[in-house]
């Protein structure tokens, strides 16, 4: 009876580890995330209860919880097969090559923070990838609760390499090459190899001793000790003290590293092709219907540096702000910190082009898209971005509706007529295959959008060409 | 305790350029240092920015418990 018992306990924990476990949460044996009932809980394994029961009996998961630096956690069951903790709920999880600069520098800052913090406790961050960090009541937030190791005298940080390679490398390559640098982890999963980065940086970059001997010399000796064997990477000896030096040294870099590069957003409001009245109305009116139906949480999609979502911030618990323009989603997370503002979260995203599913089978990563629907969001607000989608990315109103009626049960959404200046601007701009959007006017995107959803609420908004819909999923 | 194994290689040539880091690292805290001395010696005020510094402040209330 009792090894009936047993087969079926073991039975249970690999169901758990197969069919309830997180999709996103394999590489590391010390323990995996796992759904139950829609609660998503921790798995702590055997292999790593010394370290988990020294950091919860020394209070430095207390401490670390309460500077904000990790996320907490509850522990709910303990036995000689497992630990499970509930972590604190994070609504949105959003992945670094969907960062700004600000938000990635900052990503790196707190990388480099909890190193120092752990060290001068007696830990050390054995791992130090960027999936690792996502950005949680305004700020970034290190998700991973067993990622610490007891520090022992003398050892190097083992995850020095990793941290280069998620952080240091793409922000070098920003710095030089702009923005786009930043979406390298999506093809490079596992960071940016350091030889390959060396290689693409400039000459130049070399005269800076950060970058020279963390990037240059790094990866000159990666590449020199490759063969060597692993065993002989234990005798090599590294003071607290040198490796604080590190740290120091990498942080006063990063936080002093600028992007300068123009991209299409630059005081886009000044220029807008309407007067502060009809401005204000539309905010008046976002607010408006965003308390009509109750919401709670939005996503802003094409919502720029988060202007018409800081109208909700006093009411909304929870605001995902997605633009594809780097510049702008930068200037809504300076913001963000300026005003400390917890309930906004800026992303940068390419509507024509989101983020996919990466990694193992597609499912390590998960789409944008999915990440949005499983976050429950209440409505999508779409303003000033249909004729974006439309003229500039050639999709259909129905697909456009289609794709709409995916994420939210509600859409605010703006439709500019053929006779506004944007619109004008984007048809001339297509010159002879300008007569292929004759189907763009509000009869068929009333019609189209028709199939999907059901008219709640409709305004003109004043002095402009420019109409407002409040839909509902049908 | 033993230390864990880890689900990468952390890279030998990445631990002995540690080493090497370090050196440069200590030189170069050496003379920011010097400079920022300098600086607030004739009155400027060094600027931490909007994402701080990299030492964390401990738990207040051991101050007012002292």
């Amino acid at each position: 009876m009792k090894g009936l018992w047993a087969i079926s306990i073991l039975k249970k924990i690999r169901m758990k580890e197969t069919t309830n476990r997180h999709s996103s949460s394999f590489r590391d044996p010390s323990g995996f995330i796992f759904l139950e009932d829609d609660v998503l809980l921790r798995q702590v394994n055997p292999v790593y209860f010394q370290q988990y029961r020294s950091l919860t009996d020394t209070g430095f998961y207390k401490k670390l919880f309460d500077a904000g630096l990790l996320v907490t956690h509850n522990e709910v069951s303990a036995s000689k097969d497992s630990i499970v903790l509930q972590p604190e709920c994070i609504p949105f999880f959003s992945y670094p090559y969907e960062w700004s600069f600000s938000q990635y520098k900052h990503a790196a800052l707190h990388t480099l923070k909890l190193q120092k913090y752990c060290l001068k406790n007696g830990y050390t961050l054995k791992d130090a990838t960027a999936f690792n960090i996502t950005f949680h009541k305004g700020k970034p937030l290190f998700a991973d609760s067993l990622s610490f190791d007891v520090y022992t005298e003398g050892e190097p940080w083992r995850a020095y390499k990793q941290f280069l390679m998620h952080f240091l490398a793409p922000l070098v390559l920003a710095k030089y090459y702009g923005n786009d640098m930043l979406k390298l982890l999506q093809q490079y999963i596992d960071g940016i190899p350091l030889q390959k980065a060396a290689k693409l940086l400039p000459f130049t970059a070399r005269f800076n001793p950060v970058v020279y001997t963390n990037i240059f010399l790094t990866a000159k000796y990666d590449a020199k000790f490759s063969n060597e064997k692993p065993e002989n990477s234990k005798s090599i000896k590294l003071s607290k003290q040198s490796q604080e030096k590190i740290l120091d040294s990498l942080y006063s870099y990063i936080n002093g590293l600028e992007l300068k590069e123009n991209t299409e957003w630059k005081d886009y409001y000044a220029i807008t092709n309407y007067d502060t009245q009809a401005f204000d109305y539309k905010k008046g009116l976002v607010r408006k219907w965003f308390e009509s139906i109750n919401a709670k949480k939005a996503v802003d999609l094409g919502g720029n540096d988060g202007t018409f979502s800081r109208v909700l911030e006093d009411i909304a618990e929870e605001l995902l702000v997605a633009d594809i323009d780097p510049n702008a989603v930068n200037h809504n997370y300076l913001q963000v910190l300026q005003n400390k503002e917890s309930n906004i979260i800026p992303l940068v995203s390419d509507l024509l082009n989101p983020a996919p599913g990466i990694g193992f089978n597609n499912t390590e990563r998960l789409p944008l898209q999915e990440r949005i629907r499983k976050s429950n969001y209440d409505v999508s607000l779409a303003l000033a971005l249909i004729h974006h989608i439309s003229l500039t990315g050639n999709v259909p109103f129905a697909m456009s509706a289609e794709m709409f009626a995916s994420l939210t049960p509600y859409l605010i959404i703006e439709f500019p007529d053929r006779e506004d200046s944007w619109v004008d601007f984007l048809l001339k701009s297509k010159r002879e295959f300008a007569s292929y959007f004759d189907y763009y006017n509000r009869e068929n995107f009333e019609n189209d959008y028709a199939a999907y959803f059901e008219v709640v609420q409709k305004e003109q908004l004043p002095n402009t060409h420019r109409t407002m819909y409040l839909l509902k999923r049908k | 305790m033993s230390i864990l194994p880890l689900y990468f290689d952390p890279g030998t040539g990445a631990l002995v350029a540690q080493a090497l880091a370090a050196v440069g690292a200590g030189v170069l805290l050496f003379y920011k240092r010097i400079k920022y001395g300098l600086q607030s010696f004739f009155g400027k005020k060094q600027d931490e920015g909007l994402m701080g510094d990299i030492d964390i402040e401990e738990n207040k209330d051991e101050g007012n418990n002292k």
